[in-house]
């Protein structure tokens, strides 16, 4: 197994192809009016450094991107070229078209028709510097448009977005997915278990909503709530737990530090005792079924 | 569509300096190079220690060193990065390939998550998994603790991924990641009798996660096909955590806390995509098969709670052996077409399966009725839809659709359950400094309980009169409206508000209605030749209104029940609301030699509860107080940095960062180690902070 892997990349190392050269005749032509443009994307751009210098393959220019451009020299009117700026006379999906061209069959852009970007007539340049070498901060550029996430990620509990230890990309596909919300997974369970493989179980005892969906309980960009929860503690339990004494009784402000103490409200709460919520691998003894897996306090 | 962007890090505020050079400085070779070594210092200084101001960041008192390489050579390049060397937020990465044809990258990172510091606890070893107490410590007197420790934990990644993806048809991808996380957290642990004292205590964390994921694909001119397979491996090097319990009258360690089990998860799926086939159309697949597997022995002894002793007796279970057997199946299909010009149509159909095979144990009681046994939870959902766009004049786009989605699970409360989702939405666009959208969607769920009043006896009868706000009953209303504004040129104002509505309409004991209300709204301006100012603002107020039943053991919990002091029927109402807004201003003051950014933010949130208790006569059977502060918090931040280039290969940068944080929450108000009915530790009682952070870097190129 190890060999066929060591094969694989080693082969991938060793035949890879030409990826084409710019044909500078061509371009000279727009240098006349648009030299800046020009020369940042020669010199600064992913697609400008590799066509430049590799003069093995095909031949690029700007009409490959931009069309033909010889009545836009003779009229000077944005809606005789491809546009990419936020004057384009061309719909998105027509502008997308141009990029799909060349990368529609990659593996994370396959599924771009079904996804929401697409439907919502965002483009590629709406993200993506084309004549600029400009990196995306993939957060930032998410915010521009997802405004509320842009808040939650700003709240008292998030993950490590704003630090750069996490990004959306990490979890989202802006690309296209067939899955809600463009998770780059099946499920929400099979994407947290990426990075929570202590989530993963199997449990002896298991908790039907997490099992079923993490969001349940958790808002994954940011909460009010510590450990991103959706609701404070006590209550979000409560909302589902009611039985004779503890699970019903109502946790109110005569019970904090200052009150009675009631170790339902105080700290954290019912994770005071209920710490294993997310599924407890601990046997159940009938004899003394408080201190169990069952009720996840083992 | 317009653009705004915004500072959103310290890191990359930090890391702006280390951008890496646009063209070469210098060859070697055949090889185009560009490289730079920013070295400098930090300087912190904070009031009162709180992990919550160095949560996921290293703030120590430190030096700062970041280091860059690009290489080119006609069409390959080779990047390598190092940021923040030697801290505990640290990342280096490799990366290179050719363009067109192969990348690769290498990369080694860790993340910190500070959780409370300065902790205490009677145990004289935390961090052992086997936690005990020594001579003249009593755990009822925290004057006699002798632990401080720390809950943090820190996690390093490295790995490697490598992709193929020429001109040719086929494309292929590998990857490899190990993680490692380690350190103490925080859990707590019941002592005694149900709802009776609990136990904070420190878990240590010793695990390791290593993953390979492959994916080999082909394409031709109208389709692609891939397939992909990963295999993870999670190991937990604690099998669980002896601890001595301080209600038991043993003097050993003999009561045990299970901890994630290790396991093993592999996965391979399939996807492809026929494009286009006909009506500008789009056929769209992917099925995947996922199985989760464990094998663990349970404790063979547990701690006796008769009498309190506390000595170990064996699991009453017929077997301790349990082995993990979860499976996922998903498929999935989606078709995108144009039947008419402009009429953009989506059909899609998403399945997935969870089959449950783990080892069912019976723990025998007393009596036959006395025994557990492990309930197996399964699902099987279909989820299908359709969404329709059509353009109407005035550069109006209409949408419209539909999804019905159908849940089976292995769930009494909920067997089934049907959700009917439907939506309307118009998007503008005619003015040309206006884009605007607004939607209007509706959700009807149906649920399925598997029990009746009459099959409920005792205290269960209380599960007759519960539903669960994830699977029961309920209504949704959700209406969003966003404006796009481009006013001039260099000036752009985005607004936006959602209402959500979800009303659970047949739910007697648990949540009853939640409702929030979202706004947003941002303004850019960009003073051309000068710099860019942002300024933003988000609110949002989220209720939910819940009822519930206290009732003692033996009395019935029908809501009809005539209440009294002890049995009532009650509810709460709980309010949310957080707001924030922020300044931000980038200046290139002299183009290409001094630039200067500052922003500001401010967050807040706060909380509240209002109880409504049954009435016992003219008073409320329980007089409950309502609570003012559940999880209040406030957080200022100010950052400001100015980077200076003395010379084409010299740059100094200056930053400087200010954050005060203030929680309050009744939760944590006079927060004491030891009140009587919980014993803790001072898990996250430190979140107050005010920090000031300052560096200085100095940037050479070569």
């Amino acid at each position: 197994m190890k060999n066929i892997l060591l094969l694989l990349v080693l082969s991938a190392f060793a035949s890879g192809r030409a990826y084409g050269a710019i044909e500078r005749a061509s371009v000279d032509k727009c240098k006349g009016c648009h030299e800046g443009v020009v020369n940042s994307f020669l010199d600064g751009t992913h697609h400008g450094k590799a066509w430049s210098k590799d003069q093995t393959g095909p031949k690029y220019n700007c009409e490959t991107c931009h069309g033909n451009g010889d009545q836009h020299i003779n009229d000077n009117k944005i809606e005789s070229i491809i546009s990419f700026s936020k004057k384009s006379a061309q719909k998105p999906g027509k502008l997308n078209d141009v990029c799909m061209n060349c990368h529609g069959k990659s593996s994370d852009l396959m599924f771009w028709s079904a996804g929401k970007h697409k439907r919502n007539d965002v483009a590629c340049s709406s993200c993506h510097s084309i004549h600029k070498e400009k990196q995306i901060r993939s957060a930032s550029t998410c915010f521009s448009c997802h405004k509320d996430i842009r808040s939650q990620v700003n709240r008292f509990s998030h993950h490590p977005i704003l630090e750069g230890k996490v990004t959306c990309v990490d979890c989202h596909n802006p690309h296209g997915t067939l899955s809600h919300g463009m998770i780059r997974a099946e499920t929400n369970n099979q994407l947290c278990y990426r990075c929570h493989a202590d989530k993963r179980g199997p449990f002896v005892f298991e908790h039907p909503p997490v099992e079923e969906n993490c969001m349940s309980c958790h808002n994954p960009h940011g909460s009010q709530h510590f450990h991103l929860l959706t609701q404070k503690l006590p209550n979000l339990c409560q909302d589902c737990h009611d039985f004779s004494r503890h699970p019903g009784t109502p946790y109110d402000g005569k019970k904090g530090f200052r009150g009675t103490r009631d170790n339902k409200l105080i700290a954290r709460s019912c994770l005071n005792c209920h710490d294993r919520i997310h599924g407890s691998m601990a046997p159940h003894n009938p004899a003394f079924p408080d201190n169990s897996g069952k009720v996840f306090t083992r | 569509m317009k653009r705004t962007t915004y500072w959103i890090s310290f890191q990359l505020l930090m890391a702006g300096v280390f951008a890496s050079a646009a063209s070469a400085d210098f060859t070697l070779g055949t090889w185009d190079l560009s490289a730079g070594v920013g070295l400098g210092a930090q300087l912190t200084n904070i009031r009162k220690s709180s992990a919550k101001w160095v949560e996921y960041r290293d703030f120590r008192n430190s030096a700062l060193a970041n280091a860059y390489l690009n290489a080119e050579r006609a069409s390959y390049r080779l990047n390598l990065e190092a940021t923040r060397i030697g801290l505990d937020d640290q990342e280096y990465v490799l990366s290179g390939g050719r363009y067109g044809s192969f990348q690769y990258d290498i990369f080694y990172n860790s993340i910190i998550h500070n959780l409370s510091f300065n902790a205490l606890t009677f145990y004289s070893n935390p961090g052992s998994d086997t936690l005990n107490w020594g001579a003249g410590v009593s755990p009822t007197a925290s004057t006699t603790w002798p632990s401080r420790f720390d809950y943090s934990v820190k996690q390093k990644n490295f790995g490697a991924n490598a992709s193929y993806f020429s001109e040719g048809p086929i494309f292929y991808s590998i990857g490899v990641e190990q993680s490692k996380p380690g350190g103490i957290r925080p859990v707590g642990v019941s002592l005694t009798t149900p709802g009776g004292p609990g136990l904070e205590l420190p878990e240590p964390i010793d695990q390791k996660n290593n993953t390979v994921a492959m994916e080999v694909g082909y394409k031709q001119a109208n389709w692609t096909t891939s397939l992909d397979g990963s295999f993870s491996r999670f190991t937990n090097f604690v099998p669980f955590v002896e601890f001595r319990n301080p209600s038991f009258t043993a003097t050993t360690p003999t009561e045990k806390l299970s901890v994630p089990p290790s396991n093993d998860y592999w996965k391979i799926g399939g996807k492809a995509a026929w494009n286009p086939i006909g009506l500008n159309s789009s056929f769209l697949v992917r099925a995947s098969y996922a199985k989760l597997t464990n094998e663990q022995n349970l404790f063979e002894t547990i701690a006796d709670g008769t009498g309190n002793t506390g000595d170990p007796v064996a699991v009453p279970a017929l077997t301790n052996a349990f082995s993990g057997d979860l499976q996922y199946g998903t498929a999935s299909a989606a078709l995108t077409s144009e039947p008419v010009q402009d009429l953009e149509t989506k059909l899609y159909y998403n399945f997935s399966r969870k089959w449950n095979q783990n080892t069912s144990i019976t723990f025998t009681g007393a009596t036959p009725d006395e025994n557990v046994t492990n309930e197996l939870f399964s699902y099987y959902k279909h989820d299908l839809g359709i969404d329709v766009d059509y353009p109407l004049p005035a550069k109006t786009k209409l949408g419209l659709g539909y999804e019905y989605m159908n849940v089976h699970r292995h769930r009494i409360d909920a067997i089934a359950t049907r959700d009917h989702v439907y939506y309307a939405e118009l998007r503008n666009s005619e003015a040309d400094f206006v884009a605007a959208k607004v939607k209007y969607q509706r959700l009807n769920r149906s649920s399925d309980a598997g029990y009746t009043e009459g099959g409920l006896e005792g205290d269960f009868r209380i599960l007759y009169y519960l539903r669960r706000f994830d699977v029961t009953n309920k209504g949704q209303d959700k209406v969003s409206a966003a404006l796009d504004f481009t006013l001039m040129d260099n000036v752009g104002l985005g607004l936006e508000y959602t209402y959500r509505l979800n009303d659970y309409y047949q739910t007697i004991f648990g949540r009853n209605k939640d409702r929030s209300n979202e706004v947003y709204a941002d303004l850019s301006y960009q003073v051309p030749s000068f710099g860019r100012f942002t300024i933003f603002t988000d609110y949002e107020v989220t209720k939910y209104e819940s009822s519930a039943r206290r009732y003692n053991p033996g009395i019935d919990p029908a809501p009809s029940t005539p209440p009294d002091a002890n049995n009532y029927n009650w509810g709460a109402g709980i309010e949310n609301r957080t707001w924030g807004w922020g300044l931000e201003a980038e200046l290139p003051i002299v183009e290409n030699k001094v630039d200067f950014g500052a922003g500001w933010q401010q967050y807040r949130g706060k909380g509240n509860t209002e109880f409504g208790v049954q009435s016992l006569g003219a008073a409320p059977a329980y007089a409950a107080a309502p609570i003012g502060n559940f999880d209040n918090y406030l957080r200022n931040t100010l950052r400001a940095r100015a980077r200076y280039a003395i010379t084409e290969s010299f740059t100094a940068t200056l930053g400087y960062l200010y954050e005060l944080f203030k929680y309050e929450d009744i939760s944590f108000d006079a927060y004491t180690l030891t009140p009587g009915t919980n014993t803790l530790t001072g898990a996250f009682s430190d979140y107050d902070y005010t920090g000031h952070l300052g560096y200085l870097v100095a940037e050479v190129r070569f």
